[in-house]
């Protein structure tokens, strides 16, 4: 972190707030700031993504630009995934098992593509924005490998999905593990690449648990689907990686001052604060979902064979719900009534299943739902 | 352009994860038919008490009407009357001979960059959109790319086939017909007719993809 305070202090020049706002604007979209580098000094999962998209927007066309940034606990999902397929929805609403039981857990959805990501405070995620032209979804991918491997790991590389892995000796041989995902963002002006990079994350045996959906089995999606890749940390403080990767970007584009972007001269940009209301509405989260089919049995339109259900549940139960958008445009399940009750229904609106189907049956519409049950929050 | 592997993505799991085991499954007699003989529930169908799959026609997917089309619009045709023209952004589109409507879509040149494309979000119909603003957006090797408006026209119908069938921009990007890769079909005002006077027609456009890439 000391270089992050370093650069903090540098920065903090006091200035009326309106005119800080004004002048980190101008900072960006200066025709003649060719190559940029920024930090964030915000932890927030929202604020950093919408502060990468007003980069993305207003940063000179030509113009290169390296973001680094560092969240606080969050499941990040692809712009075009579903979050009751990927994500456990019941665990981070029930606050998650973090390390540190204070933290809760957010449910972000990107503007970029890709599959389903686990960030905290040991995973730092870089960003680079340039001219479309110059777009290669490995050649920045490669920047962070030669910043890792000036740190003393050697065996990182760029595999086939243009994700970083280290390949590690072990008993059995050579084993291989994901440290860094990949996803992108074109738009007509500029291509933006962002990815994470797992540092150290005291969380590293509990983040699989985030990203099984207890529904999945039961769930057929239009969209992505994430891939599943066994994680490794690779061990190097935050402060040396944002060294690192700035020196690397600094050696490809040329040195230049990095700017430490306060949550303040943030949340001051009305740009920003714009794309971070569209991203922290639920209608973005949820209801930019594919459509999907949830069902307990196969039918002529799931083909999956979905597992039996528990024991406990009766034996003629049920369910078949398809999904546009979060909406449910079929909502059929065994004891409904009236049995359109559900038709037009937001599935992330529901909060308690007991509603539409009494007893046991509900109660594991709940659990494999994830939803927030008010009463016992 | 790396080549594309499979277009989904980077998920970090937990140590242990590996591909999630599909559990063996009996189908059950259930509430609604057994499960070989059983027949998607139909919406018309949904306020009569009984239900009687047998009687239905096959299950279909309900299409979703996005918008209506326009009552004073002839839908757009493929005449000889039509002409093509192309974007700098890589999309094409379709203007009928009275300059009224047209439709859009992106370029072979463009599908084949992009590599497989795993979703197609359409545009919203019944929308005005300006030349150059983003319509909607193609997902494909972990990059959502924006799909933007050659000329200034408001959305008039959207292609859902490619809901179902997002790789029909990879096999037939420059078809728009029935189960082609077109994205959307548009109405167009003078304002639009005058944006597509400054598109590139097919030879400009090839021209440009040779030099500029």
């Amino acid at each position: 972190m000391a270089s992050v305070c370093r650069l903090l202090t540098r920065s903090r020049v006091q200035l009326p707030t309106f005119l800080n706002a004004r002048r980190f604007s101008h900072l960006v979209d200066n025709p003649s700031r060719k190559v940029q580098v920024y930090t964030s000094a915000s932890q927030d999962p929202w604020l950093n993504l919408s502060i990468e998209h007003f980069l993305l927007q207003k940063s000179p066309p030509e113009s290169v630009v390296l973001f680094l940034y560092t969240n606080r606990p969050c499941v990040v999902i692809g712009r075009n995934q579903n979050p009751w397929l990927e994500v456990n929805l019941g665990l981070i609403n029930r606050r998650g098992l973090l390390a540190d039981p204070n933290e809760a857990v957010s449910l972000v959805r990107r503007r970029s593509g890709g599959g389903t990501v686990f960030h905290d405070h040991g995973n730092i995620n870089y960003s680079v924005i340039c001219p479309p032209a110059a777009f290669d979804r490995n050649k920045h991918a490669e920047m962070v490998v030669r910043a890792l491997q000036n740190l003393g790991r050697k065996t990182v590389r760029v595999n086939e999905r243009h994700d970083i892995v280290i390949d590690v000796p072990e008993e059995a041989g050579q084993a291989t593990y994901k440290i860094s995902g990949s996803a992108y963002k074109l738009t007509r002006l500029r291509s933006l690449h962002h990815g994470t990079c797992l540092l150290g994350t005291p969380n590293i045996d509990r983040i699989g648990q985030f990203l099984r959906s207890p529904a999945a089995p039961y769930i057929t999606a239009q969209g992505v689907e994430s891939v599943r890749s066994k994680i490794k940390n690779v061990g190097i403080d935050n402060s040396d990686f944002e060294s690192a990767a700035i020196a690397e970007f600094g050696g490809m584009y040329g040195d230049v001052q990095a700017h430490v972007i306060s949550e303040a001269e943030a949340r001051e940009n009305k740009d920003i604060m714009k794309g971070y209301d569209e991203i922290t509405d639920e209608k973005w989260t949820f209801e930019q979902t594919p459509r999907f089919i949830f069902s307990t049995h196969p039918t002529e339109r799931f083909e999956k064979v979905p597992p039996p259900l528990p024991d406990h549940l009766e034996d003629h139960f049920e369910a078949f719900i398809e999904a546009r958008h979060g909406e449910i445009l079929t909502g059929e399940i065994d004891g409904l009534f009236p049995p359109n009750a559900l038709d037009g229904s937001h599935l992330h609106k529901i909060n308690d299943w007991r509603i539409y189907r009494e007893g046991r049956e509900g109660e594991w519409l709940n659990e494999v739902f994830g939803v927030r049950l008010d009463t016992k929050a | 352009m790396p080549a594309g592997g499979p277009a989904v993505d980077p998920l970090q799991a937990g140590p242990d994860a590996g591909p999630a085991k599909q559990l063996a499954s009996v189908p059950r007699q259930g509430l609604l038919g057994h499960a070989s003989t059983y027949v998607a529930p139909v919406p018309w169908l949904r306020d009569n008490t009984i239900r009687r799959p047998l009687m239905l026609p096959m299950p279909m997917p309900m299409p979703i009407p996005v918008s209506m089309p326009m009552p004073m619009l002839t839908p757009p045709t493929h005449s000889a009357g039509e002409i093509r023209k192309y974007t700098k952004d890589h999309e094409w589109v379709d203007l009928n001979a009275d300059k009224t409507s047209g439709v859009i879509g992106i370029s072979s040149y463009a599908a084949e960059e992009l590599g497989d494309v795993v979703y197609v979000e359409l545009p919203e119909g019944d929308k005005f959109v300006k030349a150059g603003d983003a319509i909607g957006a193609v997902e494909s090797v972990k990059s959502a790319a924006d799909i933007n408006a050659p000329i200034t026209c408001r959305v008039t119908d959207v292609n859902l086939v490619l809901e179902e069938k997002p790789g029909q921009i990879n096999a037939v990007p420059e078809d728009d017909s029935h189960g082609g890769g077109w994205i959307c079909k548009v109405a167009v005002d003078e304002q639009g007719a005058k944006d597509f006077e400054g598109l590139m027609d097919a030879d400009e456009y090839k021209a440009f993809t040779g030099a500029d890439h």
